[in-house]
């Protein structure tokens, strides 16, 4: 009972029985718990269905059965657009609105969801230079960044979102080792500092070892389900 | 005025056979592969033509408001599904989608025409109200191919850019925004060209048409600006319309993108 307790009072994300398609032929069930400030590592070979888990969470894949609940509500009773927001899925891939990182960064909040248009630009600067990207990119068209630089903007633009939960797809896949432990920390700085909660799916898990606090392998999540 | 009309004879309209036969001939020479197709589309031309200058006759004398009606809707009918045949980029579109934005704005600029810039006594006059829908339909329909066909190949190429936006919190409509307004002007940019080349580059069917009848050209010209800002409005509320219905079909009841509609990647 008391267990019980304290799980609710800590559990932010949990999904329970939630099924997905992976392709034509399997479907997937999985149950997963995620608590606030946490950082919880996806493993699992390749195509065995982690990005699509991700996605799914973030009612960005069609699910099939199960039931997902944020801070104990359920998610039939948020809408997708507030939960996507809660819930943001960051892909290995982020793409960069047309126009410059300054627009890029402050694009979350143009949005009707937003609950507040001030946009701090100061801790964009600042969460750039920790990131190793100079202030002045602030006004440089975003479509002339690297890869690398792209997804630490990526990250920074998902942060300004101020998300309950990241669902962090190889986000430093692209990364050197050292911007890719930069993004690392940062990330494990504001798990720690401002409640949020991280779900990362990594093919280089030894970059993320010293700040997981859980692992779910999804093959063993899935088994039998296939 | 008219008795300016030169008309053409059997014989006459036999003789412009001959440059079908010229390029027949040479199609055949150089083995083009379309002698077939040419011969088809010119007897398909001779009797469509022939069978549509009897019935506009027969409607012309009839004259009745249901008849005029019922017409406009099998011609917005016909082109709605010729529109949605147009779009290599889409399978399965609606055609119901593609009717519903034509009939609207096909009604709505040929009524407007009709009562307030020519002033016609009835709203149904079939000699005023049947031509003017058909210009219309003809432009609009190239217009709705056209938008939705570039509103599902923006979409296509740049899902990346709209799930990243989905991700952050955007709804649907704030997601495909900027692609919304791409689709419409692919939609709309064949009537604006006209607009900016007729009388230097092109003189349109319609006005020719009138004066090979021996209309003043002064009228004539009248008549085509009418029509060419009818066409372009009508293009544009139609473009418009069938984009403002479909865009939402491109997202699931999560208001996701579909799955189908997702690009291989970066």
């Amino acid at each position: 009972m008391f267990n019980d307790i304290v799980n609710s009072a800590t559990e932010l994300l949990s999904a329970i029985r939630l099924s997905f398609k992976l392709d034509s032929a399997r479907l997937l069930e999985v149950s997963l718990q995620v608590n606030y400030s946490e950082i919880v590592i996806l493993s699992g070979p390749s195509g065995s269905g982690k990005t699509t888990l991700l996605r799914t969470l973030a009612r960005m894949h069609p699910r099939i059965e199960g039931i997902m609940k944020l801070e104990g509500k359920n998610c039939m009773e948020i809408p997708p657009v507030k939960w996507r927001r809660n819930i943001s899925y960051l892909s290995q891939y982020p793409a960069m609105l047309p126009g410059t990182v300054y627009d890029n960064l402050f694009y979350p909040c143009t949005l009707a969801v937003s609950r507040t248009s001030d946009f701090n630009k100061q801790l964009a600067i600042d969460l750039m230079q920790e990131l190793g990207i100079p202030g002045e990119f602030m006004l440089k068209d975003a479509a002339v960044l690297s890869g690398g630089e792209q997804a630490r903007i990526a990250l920074i633009r998902t942060l300004l979102a101020e998300p309950k939960i990241i669902l962090a797809d190889e986000i430093t896949a692209p990364l050197d080792d050292k911007n890719a432990y930069a993004v690392v920390n940062l990330l494990n700085r504001w798990v720690k500092g401002c409640g949020l909660s991280v779900i990362v799916v990594a093919h280089s898990p030894e970059r993320w070892e010293k700040v997981i606090d859980r692992e779910y392998n999804i093959a063993e999540m899935t088994e039998g389900t296939e | 005025m008219n008795s300016g009309v030169v008309p053409i004879s059997d014989l006459n309209l036999i003789l412009s056979v001959i440059l079908v036969l010229i390029v027949g001939a040479i199609s055949a020479s150089l083995k083009l592969g379309m002698l077939k197709s040419l011969i088809w589309g010119s007897i398909r031309t001779f009797v469509q033509l022939f069978i549509m200058g009897y019935a506009l006759v027969w409607i012309f004398s009839v004259d009745s408001p249901i008849l005029v009606a019922g017409l406009v809707i099998l011609m917005c009918f016909i082109a709605s599904r010729t529109a949605v045949k147009r779009t290599p980029n889409i399978s399965n579109f609606p055609a119901v989608l593609a009717f519903i934005s034509l009939t609207a704005s096909t009604y709505l600029v040929t009524f407007f025409v009709t009562f307030a810039v020519i002033s016609a006594d009835r709203w149904y006059t079939a000699r005023i109200v049947i031509p003017i829908a058909g210009m219309v339909l003809g432009n609009s329909m190239n217009g709705l191919s056209l938008g939705i066909d570039r509103l599902y190949s923006e979409v296509r190429s740049r899902s990346w850019e709209i799930e990243t936006q989905l991700a952050l919190g955007a709804t649907p409509w704030e997601a495909v925004r900027s692609h919304l307004k791409e689709a419409l002007r692919a939609g709309m940019t064949p009537s604006i060209n006209s607009l900016m080349v007729v009388g230097i580059v092109t003189l349109p069917g319609m006005m020719t048409g009138q004066i090979l009848a021996g209309a003043d050209p002064h009228q004539a010209v009248r008549y085509q600006i009418v029509v060419m800002l009818m066409v372009t409005a009508a293009a544009a509320a139609g473009c418009l319309l069938l984009v403002m219905l479909s865009y939402k079909r491109l997202f699931d009841k999560e208001g996701a993108l579909r799955q189908e509609l997702k690009g291989s990647g970066k």
